[in-house]
């Protein structure tokens, strides 16, 4: 199925709680947090140290994207001038934050009640509008930056970044770009953002274990990360290192429910089976599950099942009991840890996972596992039903 | 590369049929109309309806749709009236705007979080909690009118929904004409839906304008255009209809439906087909 021009990794910019390196997360990197606390949730995985970039205030989601795609650019970059490059972002709700929330909506309270006609006349008087977090801006702003000749951003909720990563590979094996920058960035981390997961009874209140019988939710995370993704050819002729090698990606949509996956995985069995037709794989070629694995209890089963049903005893774990649940930077941020698998060979540990449940009839690494993997399949399901598996190759 | 338009639906200020459409366009027909008092431009092209009695598979999943949903099912509904083929690996690509903000359902819990014109932690815990709609992200969440359209018809085949202003609408139909190409699927619908007539969204017409002037692009005020909604589905399939991009029916969609940039990205695979006979011949 795979057509055009082979297409490598030779570098990415990463921000996820665990860091910005590409190692494997050994340990939960959750912190307390004010609005957390007071929502009776133990913590979320935070990105430390994020300086606000004056282009996104009050947007993390946006300074985030933009140390990424900065970090991405900057190392081994000799010989890239010039290349025709793409821009390729996934991205999440733009969901009001507290200091919005307060500069917009309660000037508009009149005696505890909402006023409309003060809000539509407030409106016309944004002549200096705060630049809040408008999710196709970002790809647009960061994409002009470094002089992108292509840009896409998608929306497809958590299985967003990973859509973005499958569309630029392409659009680097079509040859409409040299040097495709695909991945993805988000942040739920604020007061708002964590109710609307409360409320949904999605998020842990203590512990995210994903394939564990305890499991009960999952860990909110933020972070961002995109792959540079080349032609092997450019690659090669300016002498870039290779982390790892595009394969091929799948994507489905369960059909089914807008609030729960298949009971069975039927659409997430099908993403995994398109993407190994798309890279020319047979199951045994595949050495290691990125799992999306949030630790719902509903949605791992499912995915247990299709990974059973599609890939069998494969060895499989998830970042998320580390890192959190980063929703639409998901799949770029544990894709982007998955060149550590390439680089320290070893699969990596299911972190949170203890008792783990017969429900899920997965091979869940409870350990560190020696392999050099030839492929590894990561995960990535979105809220309505969009899957999207992805596949790298070592180096 | 070239595509097939094989069928299109779409919902729109001056119609809900195609050939309706065309014809109310090539008469002059505008959907724009004065806007009611208060609100925050003079004028609006908002839709009729729809009815979604036909379009809808389960009544009890209206309450989980959001305004852009209510367009799309039957924009999509009547592209997908004449598919006979298999709906597992039928692509659907769906370009969207931001998100609605849902205010009416919000308002309550986001004012009883309030204490001295400060989001307060406790308020949000307690009050907040307890009013927040938990249905609110399944309607505000853009790729719910994927998931709806994928439930309504079945459709398991590969897709993406894709958001960026005027362009999102070319990004889902250049998409699904290159997964037709390069072979991950047969056929493929694609289109999108697009509400921005509700008063909050003004803020973001009003913010675009801001935009727009820090880069130099204009010096007016003003959002420059007046809102409105619309949505639009193509079936794609192989080969033999070329896609004539700079079609001058480009222009006339777009004053017919104003900001629907979904819309405006199909426009011109509409205008293929009017130019093709067939279904559209009449028009």
């Amino acid at each position: 199925m795979r057509q055009g021009r082979a297409v490598v990794v030779t570098g990415y910019g990463l921000r996820c709680a665990a860091g910005s390196r590409a190692v494997l997360p050994r340990v939960s990197f959750a912190e307390p947090h004010p609005a957390a606390t007071a929502l009776g949730i133990a913590g979320v995985a935070q990105v430390a140290g994020l300086v606000e970039d004056p282009r996104f205030p009050d947007d993390r989601k946006g300074s985030l994207a933009a140390e990424v795609v900065r970090e991405a650019l900057a190392v081994e970059r000799e010989g890239l001038d010039g290349a025709r490059l793409g821009l390729f972002l996934g991205t999440g709700l733009s969901s009001m934050t507290a200091v919005e929330v307060a500069a917009e909506v309660y000037p508009c309270l009149e005696k505890g009640e909402f006023n409309h006609a003060a809000a539509q006349h407030r409106l016309k008087m944004l002549s200096t509008a705060p630049l809040r977090h408008m999710p196709a801006r970002v790809t647009e702003l960061l994409g002009a930056a470094v002089g992108a000749i292509l840009t896409e951003t998608s929306f497809s909720a958590c299985a967003a970044s990973a859509m973005s990563i499958a569309e630029g590979a392409r659009a680097v094996a079509r040859g409409d770009v040299d040097v495709a920058l695909a991945g993805g960035h988000d942040s739920m981390v604020h007061p708002l953002g964590m109710l609307s997961f409360v409320v949904l009874g999605a998020l842990s209140p203590g512990v995210s274990r994903p394939f564990d019988r305890r499991r009960d939710g999952f860990l909110l995370g933020e972070g961002a990360a995109v792959l540079r993704l080349e032609a092997e050819e450019h690659a090669r002729a300016r002498g870039a290192p290779i982390l790892a090698r595009w394969l091929g990606a799948g994507t489905s949509v369960d059909a089914w429910n807008v609030t729960a996956p298949h009971p069975e995985g039927h659409g997430a069995a099908l993403a995994m089976a398109r993407a190994l037709r798309d890279a020319g794989l047979v199951a045994s070629d595949i050495d290691y599950v990125n799992t999306h694995g949030t630790g719902t209890p509903i949605g791992d089963r499912a995915e247990a099942l299709a990974v059973r049903k599609v890939l069998g005893d494969v060895p499989v774990s998830s970042f998320k009991g580390a890192v959190g649940h980063t929703i639409a930077a998901a799949g770029a941020v544990e894709a982007t840890l998955c060149l550590a698998a390439f680089q320290e060979g070893r699969l990596p540990l299911s972190v949170g996972a203890e008792e783990l449940d017969p429900e899920c009839p997965v091979n869940v690494l409870m350990t560190e596992q020696r392999c050099r993997p030839r492929a590894i399949l990561s995960n990535s399901f979105g809220f309505g039903g969009q899957n999207c598996a992805i596949i790298l190759g070592a180096p | 590369m070239s595509a097939g338009v094989l069928a299109v639906g779409c919902v729109t200020s001056v119609g809900e049929d195609v050939a309706e459409v065309i014809a109310a366009l090539k008469a002059g027909k505008t959907g724009m109309k004065d806007a009611p008092k208060g609100y925050p431009d003079p004028q609006l092209a908002q839709v009729p309806g729809p009815d979604l009695k036909l379009w809808l598979k389960r009544k009890k999943d209206a309450r989980l749709l959001s305004r852009a949903c209510q367009l799309a099912l039957p924009a999509a509904g009547r592209a997908m009236a004449a598919f006979a083929g298999d709906p597992e690996t039928l692509g659907l690509y769906v370009a969207v705007g931001r998100e609605p903000p849902d205010a009416d359902d919000a308002s309550l819990a986001i004012v009883a979080m309030e204490r001295d014109g400060q989001l307060d932690l406790e308020r949000l815990a307690t009050r907040g909690r307890e009013l927040y709609p938990p249905l609110l992200p399944l309607r505000t969440l853009p790729n719910m009118i994927l998931a709806h359209v994928s439930i309504q018809h079945g459709i398991r085949g590969e897709n993406g929904t894709y958001t960026g202003g005027w362009s999102a609408g070319k990004q889902a139909v250049m998409a699904a004409i290159r997964a037709v190409d390069e072979g991950r699927v047969a056929f493929a619908l694609a289109g999108g839906a697009h509400s921005n007539i509700d008063p909050f969204s003004a803020g973001d017409r009003w913010r675009v304008a801001a935009i727009e002037r820090s880069f130099g692009r204009t010096d007016s005020e003003d959002p420059r255009y007046c809102p409105g909604e619309g949505a639009i589905f193509a079936l794609i399939g192989p080969g033999g209809v070329p896609v004539d991009w700079e079609s001058p029916l480009t222009e006339a969609w777009l004053q017919g439906c104003g900001d629907c940039g979904p819309v405006v990205g199909l426009a011109p695979l509409l205008a293929a087909g009017a130019h093709l006979g067939g279904p559209f011949a009449q028009a």
